[in-house]
């Protein structure tokens, strides 16, 4: 499907522009950040700090975040300022915000690229399906699309998750088990059902714009050309008509992951997402003190940002090495 | 001779792409003269369009005019030009590369109007036609009514925002005023619409090309111009369609006396409309003369191949004497200094090497050639070899013609 | 399978060609293929009645062995659809094409693969019709990698023969569509078309998005082509000097129909019928008397083939309408009051804009019994071009008065009663013969 040919143009343009070379330094360095969580890590992100009046994370009844600030010397280790045993500060429950942003890309990557694996592995061959072959099989696919767009995403979410149940997978965590890191945490909550659900939500994306570009290639000559000397249609799908309509859903792709990213952050935030440890969740807990704490919700927006950036970098890089009509360097017969 | 009334001067068109300089149009020379219809003919690549967007100023990024003088000859125009830019003006006519360019906007549609091959991209599909061609009075009746600064007055309160924004919310207060509009009726109705009143009121939709091509007619009709730039007007049509087409182009220049620049790649269609004609090729013309000096005294071989290559109506099947090779690159650098055809002529000599100048074929200077046989006679034994050059059968896209 | 082999192969087509060289190789019967518009899941529920769109309504004619019949038109006459059905690249929605006598839409299994490798087609557009994704070479294969023709090292090898064979050079074969210009690229749809050794070839205008210097070497290919391998070949262009260079027989079609088929040197010098006649004085002749060739030109557009008119589907266009026996009526006449009638028939004069007597209310009738006349004259002075003889004008007067109550169908009658042609009444049938055309005036 990716001929030689595309290789030597990715690699050519690769070579020649600076900005892949940046998603790609972008995007290795948050997945390598992920992977050796336990290691760049410095404190346990799931450790909370207590009040020393009451050993809770939680401040006493009658009290808000802010006048229990005020009050100093009552806290031990609740919304500390970046200092250098907390370097992005603690969020407001005592726990370090810069171990959870390094184990919160876990989540949101993880949840983010399977999630949207899963929409592209479900949603293409629909998209293609009902636009190569048209007629009653558009119709009844595109149609049952069409009502799961009726929902808002966010909505049909909840009910998915609702339906799939919450509860996260616990992966143990190899560094730890095999002891490079010690004091955190042994395994790590995957939220599964949130996977599987945003892939759900998501599809239909895939599955129009796959059907749009199936419905104009197969009036392309190249397939009548096919279909003329008897190419079977499920040969004709994968050898026309899924390899030029890859740059749209590349880029869609690019799109649908930070999107992914934000649906779990929202259901992390209403408590869907049997996770706490992500970015979305930190960011949705920091929002009431944003005016003064930032540092809490700031550090995982930036870290949602940064692979956005990169995963968009690196599509805009496949959309032009992949366009068939830019010209590589085999110039001038 | 009459009088002519664009004198075009080594007018060269460039585009600048990653690949290099592309030389759309290059040394293109032309007389216009009051009243004629002049054709272009020219395969794709040529420059022909581009040439007639450089003569609208039309041309865009990455493309530029890089050198030439465009001479209008009008005049009122030149009057009041004179004061305020007495070095492009001489005599009547106005070099308008000299002169800034809201004063050559103001031209734009009043002067020259141009038609363009594809009528149904030509038109806002969102509006409709009556509205599209009263907006063409509108905009030359401003353009009219304040000559005096050569400016083009296109503010007005029509055109305020807020009555912008009044005409999306109401869509009964349209853009237009209504005596522009009982105009634009009346040029629909010139240009053969039957019942105009209401046609006007539709949308592009709901025309046929053949109506679509008529009603653009009727929008560069709208200023009453001197010279109507044609570029390929016909190409997208039905014959029957495009014999209606030149007939109606006929008769509204036999009734208006405008200039009619005709450019198309369909040799037909100059002999059936054009008093003259220049052959373009590679972004020059290469033959220019009266239809018959270009059509039955041939001297350039291009010219012959084209004619060549045109299948007979009437004639024998015969083997057609196709032109090999494919119409060569026009990148700067790629060009070179010599005769631009030699790689696909047939009588190629050595002097062809040497870019030949435009040579007079008779006395009266009326049928000119670029190339070295109207000089001397084909000697097979200074032949160019074969494959003498190596851009033989490159790719040949690069050409900035817009077709 | 060896190039050896190969040969061996085409050498048995040709002498089972020979065999049948008296039975047609395609033989078309009563094709019809319609599209169907409004015909959605949600069409269907909101009860919204399918409309056809007649694009190929009832053809029939023969291919003979190693001949090249033309099929010409406007656009939208149909003719590409055509030969895409004919391949069943599409299915027909009506009608029979037998290749080699068995019906091509009832073919199944090994007999459907042989007709797959014995029909090919030539596409227009020399963008499109080789996918940007492929090289030449892959692209060229694929029709000998579908039918497993021989090893992967033969395959390559009958491709760079092909490639010299179209004026390619062999070591092309690894390079990308984009990489050359239209006219090399028709040449490599031409090679692809050849690589199963077809023996019927379907050429959908295979030159019209070339430059003449460039068409001319396309179609001296084609012809080069035809002579070696011995093909037949189906021309589908709108390009009628095209046509005339390279075709035996030609069949011209009008909305769907074949109005006129036969020898080419017949139709271009003797077209019998008059849209074949307006259609050949319409193209513009290359030559330096073109500008004092005298022609008519047809007047209006080509209806929709949603709804085609009654009768002769030309007759809304024809320069030669057959009027009734008792009407003496000079042509032009004649034309204009057809157009008058089409115009009311469709309920297509705005009443309001053409008269300024004409007003529309919510009751009661259009114009005031008073203005009746002066407002017959408005619509006369619009529609109609010519002037009438006092008769006629009687007659239309009196129809058109029927306007200002808004009584089109009383308007209509009126007209038809009168000047109802044979044309519209009886659709005209294309004879049998070698050059039938479909025309009342030529069947009479």
């Amino acid at each position: 499907m990716i001929s030689d040919r595309m290789t030597s143009n990715l690699k050519q343009t690769f070579k020649e522009s600076f900005l892949p070379k940046i998603g790609l330094v972008l995007l290795l360095a948050i997945i390598l950040m992920a992977i050796f969580a336990p290691l760049l890590a410095t404190h346990d992100p799931t450790r909370t700090g207590h009040y020393a009046d009451t050993g809770s994370p939680y401040p006493p009844m009658g009290h808000s975040y802010e006048t229990q600030i005020a009050q100093d010397g009552d806290i031990v280790d609740i919304e500390v300022h970046p200092t250098s045993e907390h370097i992005l500060g603690t969020n407001n429950v005592g726990q370090d915000v810069f171990s959870r942003f390094v184990y919160g890309a876990r989540v949101s990557l993880l949840v983010a690229l399977l999630g949207t694996a899963l929409a592209l592995v479900i949603g293409v061959p629909v998209g293609l399906v009902a636009g190569y072959y048209g007629g009653r099989i558009d119709d009844t696919l595109m149609r049952s699309a069409d009502i799961m767009l009726a929902f808002p995403g966010l909505v049909l979410a909840m009910a998915l998750v609702g339906v799939f149940g919450s509860t996260p997978i616990q992966v143990p965590d190899p560094i730890v088990m095999a002891g490079f890191a010690e004091g955190m945490p042994e395994s790590i909550p995957i939220p599964g059902s949130v996977t599987v659900v945003a892939g759900l939500v998501i599809w239909v994306w895939f599955a129009r714009v796959a059907r749009g570009e199936a419905l104009s290639l197969r009036n392309q000559e190249y397939v009548k050309a096919s279909k003329s000397f008897g190419m079977p249609n499920r040969r004709i799908l994968t050898k026309h008509i899924l390899p030029n309509s890859l740059t749209p859903i590349i880029v869609l792709a690019t799109i649908q992951v930070a999107a992914v990213i934000l649906l779990e952050a929202s259901l992390a935030y209403l408590g869907f997402s049997g996770t706490t440890l992500s970015w979305g969740y930190e960011i949705e807990r920091g929002q009431d003190l944003l005016r003064t704490r930032p540092w809490i919700s700031m550090f995982p927006g930036v870290g949602i940002m940064l692979t956005v950036i990169a995963v968009n970098l690196l599509g805009d890089w496949f959309r032009d090495a992949l366009d068939p009509n830019i010209e590589g360097d085999e110039r001038g017969v | 001779m009459s009088e002519t009334i664009l004198e075009i001067d080594d007018l060269s068109t460039q585009f600048f792409t990653s690949e290099g300089k592309v030389n759309a149009v290059h040394g293109f020379d032309l007389e216009l003269e009051r009243g004629e219809v002049f054709g272009i003919v020219g395969e794709s690549g040529s420059g022909k369009s581009v040439t007639a967007l450089s003569l609208m100023d039309l041309v865009e990024s990455p493309g530029r005019i890089t050198s030439g003088s465009v001479g209008y000859r009008n005049p009122s125009f030149a009057e009041n030009m004179r004061t305020s830019y007495p070095d492009a003006v001489d005599g009547d006519l106005v070099d308008l590369r000299a002169i800034p360019e809201d004063a050559r906007r103001s031209l734009r549609g009043t002067a020259f109007s141009m038609i363009f091959q594809d009528p149904e991209s030509s038109f806002n599909p969102s509006l409709t036609v009556g509205e599209q061609i009263a907006e063409a009075v509108e905009v030359q009746q401003r353009a009219t009514a304040m000559p005096r600064s050569g400016r083009a007055k296109t503010r007005g309160p029509e055109y305020s925002l807020g009555s912008y924004l009044m005409s999306m919310a109401l869509p009964s207060k349209r853009y237009v005023t209504e005596s522009s509009r009982a105009r634009a009726i009346e040029l629909l109705e010139t240009v053969g619409i039957p019942d105009p009143a209401q046609r006007a009121d539709e949308y592009p939709h709901e025309y046929s090309g053949g109506m679509l091509q008529r009603a653009m007619i009727a929008q560069a009709l709208a200023s009453e111009p001197d010279v109507l730039i044609a570029d390929e007007p016909t190409t997208a049509l039905d014959v029957t369609i495009q014999a209606q087409i030149l007939d109606l182009l006929n008769e509204l220049q036999a009734e208006t006396g405008m200039t009619i620049l005709l450019i198309t790649h369909n040799l037909g269609v100059v002999a059936r409309m054009c008093d003259r004609v220049g052959v373009m090729y590679a972004g020059e013309i290469v033959e220019r003369g009266t239809l018959e000096d270009v059509f039955d005294d041939t001297v350039h071989p291009y010219t012959k191949g084209l004619l060549g290559s045109v299948p007979d109506l009437e004639g024998t099947a015969d083997r057609l004497q196709a032109i090999s090779g494919n119409v060569p690159s026009l990148l700067d650098h790629e060009m070179g200094d010599r005769c631009y055809f030699a790689d696909r002529c047939p009588k190629a000599m050595d002097t062809c090497l040497e870019k030949p100048r435009s040579f007079d074929v008779d006395a009266d200077g009326r049928h000119s050639v670029t190339c070295y046989l109207a000089e001397e006679n084909y000697d097979p034994d200074r032949a160019l070899e074969e494959g003498r050059f190596a851009s033989e059968g490159a790719v040949s896209d690069v050409g900035g013609d817009s077709q | 399978m060896s190039s050896d082999q190969m040969s061996e192969e085409t050498a048995e087509q040709r002498t089972r060609t020979d065999q049948t060289a008296e039975q047609p190789l395609v033989r078309v019967e009563g094709l019809r293929k319609y599209f169907y518009e409004k015909d959605s899941l949600l069409d269907r529920l909101l009860g919204n009645e399918p409309v056809a769109v007649r694009a190929v309504d009832g053809l029939r004619f023969d291919v003979h062995p190693g001949e090249t019949l033309g099929l010409v038109g406007e656009s939208g006459c149909g003719k590409s659809t055509t030969g895409e059905t004919l391949l069943h690249l599409q299915e027909p929605t009506e009608g029979v094409v037998e290749f080699q006598g068995e019906n091509v839409y009832e073919l199944e299994g090994a007999d459907k693969n042989a007709f797959r490798r014995n029909a090919q087609v030539v596409f227009q557009d020399p963008f499109s019709s080789l996918d940007p994704r492929m090289t030449i070479g892959k692209t060229i294969q694929q029709p000998l990698d579908v039918h497993d023709v021989g090893t992967a090292e033969e395959r390559r090898e009958k491709v760079q023969e092909l490639l010299e064979r179209v004026g390619l050079s062999a070591d092309q074969i690894d390079r990308y569509p984009h990489e050359f210009s239209g006219g090399q690229r028709q040449r490599i749809g031409i090679a692809r078309a050849l690589a199963l050794e077809p023996e019927f070839v379907v050429l959908d205008e295979p030159t019209s998005a070339l430059d003449v210097s460039v068409q001319a070497q396309v179609l001296n290919l084609l012809e080069d082509l035809q002579d070696d391998f011995g093909l037949t070949y189906l021309l589908i262009s709108h390009d009628l000097s095209v046509i005339r260079h390279i075709c035996d027989r030609v069949a011209v079609m009008y909305l769907g129909e074949i109005v006129e088929i036969g020898l080419v040197e017949e139709i271009f010098q003797n077209p019998t019928h008059p849209y074949t006649e307006a259609l050949l004085a319409s193209v513009p002749r290359a030559s330096t008397d073109e500008r004092d060739r005298e022609r008519q030109t047809l007047s209006g557009d080509v209806p929709s083939p949603r709804d085609p008119p009654s009768g002769c589907r030309f007759r809304t266009r024809c320069p030669q309408v057959i009027p009734p026996d008792e009407l003496d009526l000079d042509q032009p006449v004649y034309r204009d009051i057809m157009n008058l009638r089409e115009l009311v028939e469709r309920e297509n004069i705005s009443l309001e804009l053409v008269s300024s007597h004409a007003e529309a209310t919510d009751e009661g009738p259009l114009v005031d019994e008073a203005h009746i006349d002066e407002f017959v004259e408005d619509i006369k002075a619009a529609v109609l071009e010519t002037a009438l003889p006092p008769r006629e004008e009687a007659v239309i007067d009196e129809a058109l008065a029927h306007l200002a109550t808004e009584d089109w169908d009383g308007a209509a009658e009126i007209l038809k009663d009168r000047y109802e042609s044979l044309c519209e009444r009886e659709s005209p049938s294309l004879g049998e013969g070698p050059h039938p055309a479909a025309c009342h005036l030529y069947n009479e």
